[in-house]
This record gives C-alpha cells, sequence and structure tokens, in this order.
C-alpha cells in the first residue's frame, strides 16, 4: 500500500497525470459554469482584500477558461 | 478558493510549511491566474503526520491511480505514510485545489535552509504563512525550462531584488 509510486526521473509525467486527474475530478464534481465563477470570485475577494487597495483583475486566459490547473 | 481555511488548517496542526507558487506571488505582490495552493512540506516523518492531519480536516481528497480512478478522502487514509509515495501529489478539496511538494526544483538548499530565509506573512484577513522569498521564487523559475517560466512574474520579481554587490 505504501511502496513508492513513481520511480526517481518520472517527476514530470506524474505531475503532469497527478494535474489531469485532479483537473478531470474537479469538472466532474463542478459544472465548468460554476468553477469558472467559483474561482472568478475567489481571484475578486483575494483582490479586494489586498492591503494596497484593489487592482485590476486578469483577463481570462484560454487554460483557464478550461479548467486545467495554471500554477506554477 | 479559501486560501485562509487551507493554511489555518496547517497552522492549526503545526504543519511545517512554505507558501510557494502563483498563490504565494499572489498574496505577496499582485493579482495572478492560480487555481491551487501550492505547498512545500518538510520532508519528516513527524511533519507528514502534521500535513496529513490538516489535510484531512480540510476535506482534501487524493489519487493514486495512473487512470485518476481512485479519489479518496485523506481522513479515510490509514495514516500519514501514503505522503512518503511520492515527490508531490495534486489535491482537491472544497476550498480549492493543493498541490503538495516535498521537494522543490531549484530549491535544493531544502526546506531547512530556505525555511531559514522565508518570512511569516499573512494573508489580507490576517491569517500567518510562511511564504517563499522573492529572491528563491526567481530561484524556482529559473530552474524550470525557459518555454514554461512565467515572464511577467520573473520580471517583477528580478526587478525587485536588492542590488548584489552595493555599498
Amino acid at each position: 500500500m505504501n511502496e513508492p509510486i513513481i520511480s526517481a526521473g518520472d517527476l514530470a509525467a506524474w505531475k503532469a497525470q497527478q494535474e489531469a486527474n485532479r483537473a478531470a475530478r474537479e469538472r466532474a464534481l463542478f459544472p465548468a459554469a460554476e468553477l469558472w465563477r467559483r474561482q472568478q470570485e475567489a481571484l475578486a475577494a483575494l483582490a479586494g482584500l489586498r492591503p494596497q487597495g484593489r487592482q485590476q483583475l486578469p483577463e481570462p486566459e484560454g487554460p483557464a477558461a478550461s479548467g486545467q490547473n495554471a500554477a506554477q | 478558493m479559501n486560501v485562509d481555511l487551507i493554511l489555518s488548517a496547517f497552522n492549526r496542526h503545526h504543519a511545517e510549511y512554505i507558501l510557494i507558487g502563483g498563490m504565494n506571488f499572489f498574496l505577496v505582490h499582485q493579482p495572478v491566474t492560480t487555481f491551487d495552493v501550492d505547498i512545500w512540506i518538510e520532508d519528516s516523518a513527524a511533519n507528514h503526520k502534521a500535513v496529513h492531519a490538516a489535510l484531512s480536516d480540510v476535506g482534501a481528497e487524493v489519487s493514486f491511480s495512473p487512470k485518476g480512478d481512485d479519489w479518496r478522502l485523506v481522513s479515510q487514509l490509514d495514516g500519514p505514510d501514503w505522503l512518503a509515495r511520492a515527490p508531490l501529489f495534486c489535491l482537491l478539496c472544497p476550498h480549492g485545489a493543493i498541490d503538495i511538494f516535498r521537494s522543490v526544483r531549484g530549491l535544493e538548499a531544502g526546506f531547512a535552509a530556505c525555511r531559514a530565509h522565508c518570512p511569516v506573512r499573512h494573508t489580507p484577513t490576517g491569517v500567518p504563512f510562511r511564504s517563499l522569498t522573492d529572491e528563491l521564487m526567481v530561484a524556482c523559475q529559473l530552474a524550470l525550462p525557459e518555454n514554461e517560466r512565467k515572464l511577467d512574474r520573473l520580471r517583477l520579481l528580478q526587478a525587485s531584488q536588492p542590488i548584489q554587490g552595493g555599498g
């Protein structure tokens, strides 16, 4: 059960697989429109609460609109 | 996404972590599009226990299968040993997506050495978190292949670096 899942050198493939699986899970749990709304609301809330004041939100990008993971 | 709830759970269980990636940049510098919370954890058995507890608290679920067809709540796993099975995991919880890193490319000095330079900052609502420094964020970006670097982010970070070697 707790043996290593991947060997050294497979990290990039493992990361891509984990991200893709999570994106699929997220889409299954939350319909796309709902997911996009939740993301934008979160961005707006965080931007509005920043001590430096409100800043313009970034324009939606392709990966964001399709619900893919965009971090790092 | 509710980063406050996620970070609060890690704090509550005294997990050793450093916030990295887009959310750290977002909180320290400016809004960027990011859809997960990237967390670098101290890679020790004791800390795995704390991280497991925090992830259980937030209702996180994880998959170990290549097909992603075995999602399970962390709280239903036997214990924290699963964290030792891979260098990183991409989890999902009701408050947002969480990436757990046991090591980070570009930060080969290791968790303890980097942690010593990383300040505790606060989210806009006052939740404390240990935050990767600008210098180390640059190191992470430069460790990526050129076509994967976030150039806007890199430019801002490099512009904010103190001038080296000055009097």
